[in-house]
């Protein structure tokens, strides 16, 4: 059995240890210079903005969504489906997505079309394959996610809870400023932590849609892998790709933990 | 337990749920829309009228089929590798070393915390100067899809022999005569059923939507011929987004009847990232 475990952690750990291998030694320190380079810190600078706006967008769209459908008792199949279609719409993703928003919204979307022919212009103010476009594009998975997240945590807010509070003559607001929140606040924030290494990896999506016309780390580590950047650089993309390492595993460190303060409420 | 305000009689609601109602409104339409967008130019053939040529298209095409058959292939590769090694652990895991669980568990979390593009910038890497034989096959990347699958199969796996009282069935049969090996294949897998089942759909689900590794590492699998076929025209492009969802959801939609069966709906609590 001892062999199996080992079997287990040997892919597991040649992961980690791929991904540190990025890390070229001793000519570390030349490459992390590099990357100081004006673009590459656009890069991360754009990567970031974008995973921020869109997890933000993914956890106030998605967490109200959640919490709309789930206080609602009355169409009872409202709630499975709407659990199911977010386990589903949370694996979209890729060129699919990007094609499927391109019919949508794109210069001849159907949207668009339609837009037009009430008289409104989407182009050329806005463009899918814009930086904008990919806040909207990414929403389609950030929300779904949001919505398969926090919904245990907003099962987990008691009907006594908000009973007491009212027996008590507290107000709505007054119950969700000092009870809802704060119990739901790690659940949020842990989902924010989550949405934001989601968008922050994405690389199908963000190539399908603009091909590399914004800015972004995945982008540009793609494209030195294609070997579009000379040779000697090879070495700076995969600083750019442990750049991103930490980014991405520091947020999952804050999310398990933050996943475990929530976890107190919940028995 | 029936506490929930519904009867009126205990507690007025004055306002209807306006917001509430606007919120789902402008969910459903944000989620739905564009999939009806899609459909619709899918079929869309402007002066032609509407019609589903697109989709006879795809079904009839041959060469579809190659890369079709290619990843559904590395798929049940990718499964039964990751039970061959993963099932001993697992069970290694419930009936030996319980304290290793922890540790255990984080390994399996790393795949998913680790970036596709990165985890191929590693791999390329690492196999910079392997011998073509073996890194220019597609079957290159079971190993990698194996990684990739491990959190979701780890889970699936975990789940089901939680359900079910290993240390009792295993006493039971060693008790009886039965060899170490005769204990996993003849009593616990049969047990497993449904999580061997729903563990191979998931591997099913992203195998048949990875992009990001198989397109960095010029493998053509059926996702990426799907988008290279796309490019040529529009109703093409959309009639294929929309199949290749469709894919990989029946296989989740199987995943999750299955799942609700042995009551271990958990299956999705962590979402694979299909082909981001």
């Amino acid at each position: 059995m001892l062999y199996a475990l080992g079997l287990l952690l040997v892919p597991a750990a040649a992961v980690l240890l791929r991904a540190f291998r990025t890390d070229t030694g001793s000519f570390t320190l030349q490459n992390v210079r590099d990357m100081g380079a004006h673009q590459y810190v656009v890069a991360f600078r754009t990567s970031i903005t974008l995973s921020i706006l869109s997890a933000v967008v993914g956890v106030v769209f998605g967490g109200f969504l959640a919490y709309s459908v789930l206080s609602l008792q009355r169409p009872k199949w409202l709630r499975g489906a709407l659990i199911t279609f977010s386990g589903l719409g949370a694996q979209f993703g890729g060129v699919p997505l990007a094609f499927i928003f391109i019919s949508t919204l794109g210069v001849t979307g159907v949207v668009t079309k339609f837009l037009n022919s009430a008289g409104l212009h989407l182009y050329p103010g806005f463009k899918i394959y814009s930086f904008t476009g990919l806040v909207i594009v990414y929403a389609y998975f950030q929300v779904p996610l949001m919505v398969i997240v926090i919904t245990p945590a907003i099962e987990g807010l008691r009907v006594q809870w908000r009973e007491a509070a009212a027996n008590l003559g507290a107000a709505d607001w007054q119950f969700w400023r000092y009870v809802g929140l704060p119990v739901l606040a790690p659940s949020i924030l842990g989902a924010f932590v989550l949405l934001f290494a989601n968008a922050f990896s994405a690389y199908a999506t963000a190539t399908a849609l603009t091909s590399g016309q914004v800015n972004l780390v995945p982008v540009k580590v793609g494209s030195f892998l294609r070997g579009n950047v000379a040779a000697d650089n090879a070495q700076l993309g995969q600083a750019l790709a442990t750049g991103m390492l930490v980014v991405v595993v520091v947020a999952m460190a804050l999310y398990l933990w933050l996943q475990k303060r929530a976890a107190r409420w919940a028995k | 337990m029936g506490q929930v305000s519904g009867d009126g009689a205990t507690r007025a609601r004055p306002r209807p749920p306006i917001g509430k109602v606007l919120w789902i409104v402008a969910g459903v339409l944000f989620l739905l829309g564009p999939l009806v967008a899609t459909f619709f130019s899918s079929i869309n053939y402007n002066q032609l009228g509407y019609r589903f040529t697109a989709y006879s298209n795809i079904v009839s095409s041959r060469a579809l089929r190659g890369p079709l058959w290619l990843s559904f292939q590395i798929a049940v590769l990718t499964a039964a590798l990751s039970f061959a090694l993963m099932l001993p652990t697992v069970f290694w895991l419930h009936l030996k070393v319980p304290k290793a669980r922890p540790i255990i568990e984080t390994i399996s979390i790393l795949p998913y915390v680790i970036p596709p593009i990165v985890l191929v910038v590693g791999i390329s890497q690492l196999t910079r100067g392997w011998p073509e034989w073996l890194i220019g096959k597609p079957f290159f990347l079971v190993p990698i899809y194996v990684v990739t699958c491990l959190p979701f199969l780890f889970r699936a796996l975990d789940a089901g022999m939680r359900s079910i009282d290993v240390m009792t069935l295993t006493e039971a049969a060693r008790g009886l005569g039965a060899t170490w090996r005769q204990v996993i294949t003849k009593v616990i897998m049969p047990n497993l059923r449904t999580s061997i089942l729903g563990g191979t759909f998931l591997a099913l689900a992203v195998v048949l939507g990875e992009f990001t590794i198989a397109s960095l590492l010029l493998f053509k699998t059926f996702p990426i011929y799907l988008t290279e076929v796309g490019q040529n025209e529009a109703q093409g492009a959309a009639a294929l987004s929309l199949l290749s969802f469709g894919f990989s959801w029946g296989f989740l939609l199987l995943l999750n009847s299955v799942g609700k069966r042995v009551g271990s709906g958990a299956s999705l609590d962590i979402a694979p990232r299909v082909g981001r």
